[in-house]
């Protein structure tokens, strides 16, 4: 009960106290920012399954049906079967946009090959079909405001303060 | 120094070469009509048809279609009508179920673009089929109206199939809102009427001058009762048939033309992601 008498270190604990509060409530916020910036990616803007993810798997399922196309005429796609296959085991949202450029570089090789091959009207209409929903995803995540949000958080973060944050805050990574 | 400076005004230069991508579109102020045509391809019954067909599908959906022809963009096409699109707010801000049907005549660039709410609706295969058969042929050989007109129509069929067709009949909410409000004042009047005759039915304070010690030896006091209320419920109280919304009021005349404005118990600001297709 002494202790409570001491002016200066009862003058120490509030100054600890103040800190360590307004600690928990930048890092709460930053945290909250992040996680905002997390959802944006997994489901959207508006919380409708409508987002880079949702682009993302739509160009594998359009690649996959593209290199089964090739398959059947024959055509080389390994190199195509394996972005696809690294595309779907990538985990962090930067290595997602590496295999997601790579894996566009492959398919548009594999459609080069596809239109000098003899398709049949079915088959050309569908390689059409599928072209134009694997390039407008491309389209829709490239309009994505994603990475304007991590911008958002960055600026947040700047300065001193905001980086001494960011260390207990979560993580958000640029989709690039 | 100088190298200093050089350093500091390449890295300004790059820093504003990122960002004007991003912040250079400049798009027209959103309109109050379904078209906007600067452009001048369109004549004024197809304007009225569009106008009409998206009235109704308004009305009955939130879904419309809105046209736009202009001359130049200055700039990436697929920007610009994803700008355009979520500025403008096309479609109900609900349903996100807005069209753009953007032509730039001069660039030779055409733009399809709907709202998030009808992406699971309408594939970028199907828009991409529907512009290569009925506005590309058209559009290249410069019958831009006929190639607006076929595309509106085509697109407007993708609405009535997801929407249904729409008509005066079929329309709730105008009618939901007319009901709520009449049941409204039916049971405002009767709550009045029962608290009024409550109020008339108990005297407020008999036993009160009852028991009261002093009496007035002059006359005989009249036990209190709450005055008569002023009020009462009269046929002002009930929407005025004038005021409630009515068919006709709806029903557009080729006089004047039809604004969104008017569909005022809607909400805009539909949004999309830049799903759609066309030629960049």
């Amino acid at each position: 009960m002494n202790h409570l008498e001491n002016k200066t270190l009862m003058i120490l604990v509030m100054i600890v106290l103040i800190v360590s509060s307004s600690l928990f409530a930048g890092v709460s916020k930053l945290n909250r920012m992040a996680d905002d910036i997390h959802q944006e990616f997994l489901v959207g803007e508006k919380k409708d399954g409508l987002s880079i993810q949702h682009d993302l798997d739509t160009r594998i399922e359009c690649a996959r049906n593209i290199v089964t196309l090739a398959k059947k005429y024959g055509i080389e796609t390994t190199r195509a079967n394996a972005a696809v296959q690294v595309f779907e085991q990538a985990d962090s949202i930067h290595e997602k946009f590496i295999c997601n450029q790579s894996l566009g570089v492959e398919i548009q090789s594999l459609v080069q090959q596809l239109q000098d091959a003899s398709l049949t009207t079915t088959n050309a209409k569908n390689l059409k079909e599928q072209v134009s929903i694997f390039e407008n995803a491309q389209n829709t995540i490239s309009l994505d405001p994603y990475n304007t949000l991590v911008a958002e958080y960055e600026k947040e973060t700047s300065g001193l303060i905001g980086n001494v944050l960011k260390i207990f805050a979560k993580d958000v990574e640029y989709f690039r | 120094m100088r190298k200093f400076i050089v350093t500091f005004s390449a890295i300004l230069a790059l820093l504003v070469a990122m960002v004007l991508p991003i912040y250079a579109i400049d798009v027209p102020e959103s309109v109050d009509t379904y078209y906007y045509d600067p452009a001048n391809v369109l004549s004024e019954d197809v304007e009225y048809d569009i106008s009409e067909k998206n009235y109704e599908m308004d009305r009955h959906s939130g879904a419309y279609i809105e046209v736009v022809a202009v001359d130049y963009i200055h700039g990436d096409i697929l920007n610009y009508a994803y700008t355009m699109f979520n500025e403008w707010g096309i479609g109900s801000s609900e349903k996100n179920n807005g069209i753009l049907l953007l032509a730039v005549i001069q660039e030779e660039k055409y733009y399809v673009m709907v709202g998030r709410g009808l992406e699971s609706y309408i594939s970028a295969a199907r828009i991409d089929e529907i512009l290569e058969t009925y506005f590309e042929p058209y559009f290249d050989n410069e019958q831009f109206e006929t190639a607006i007109v076929n595309t509106f129509d085509v697109l407007y069929e993708e609405l009535v199939d997801i929407y249904g067709v729409p008509n005066v009949q079929s329309n709730t909410t105008d009618t939901g809102v007319d009901f709520a409000m009449i049941l409204f004042f039916i049971v405002l009047i009767l709550i009045v009427v029962i608290l009024i005759s409550i109020m008339l039915s108990k005297p407020r304070y008999p036993q009160t001058r009852r028991t009261h010690r002093y009496r007035m030896p002059t006359y005989r006091t009249r036990p209190y009762y709450a005055p008569r209320p002023t009020y009462r419920p009269t046929t002002s109280y009930r929407p005025s048939v004038s005021s409630r919304p009515s068919r006709s009021t709806f029903t557009p005349s080729r006089s004047s033309s039809i604004s969104r404005s008017t569909i005022s118990s809607r909400s805009r600001g539909g949004s999309s992601r830049g799903f759609g297709g066309g030629r960049r």
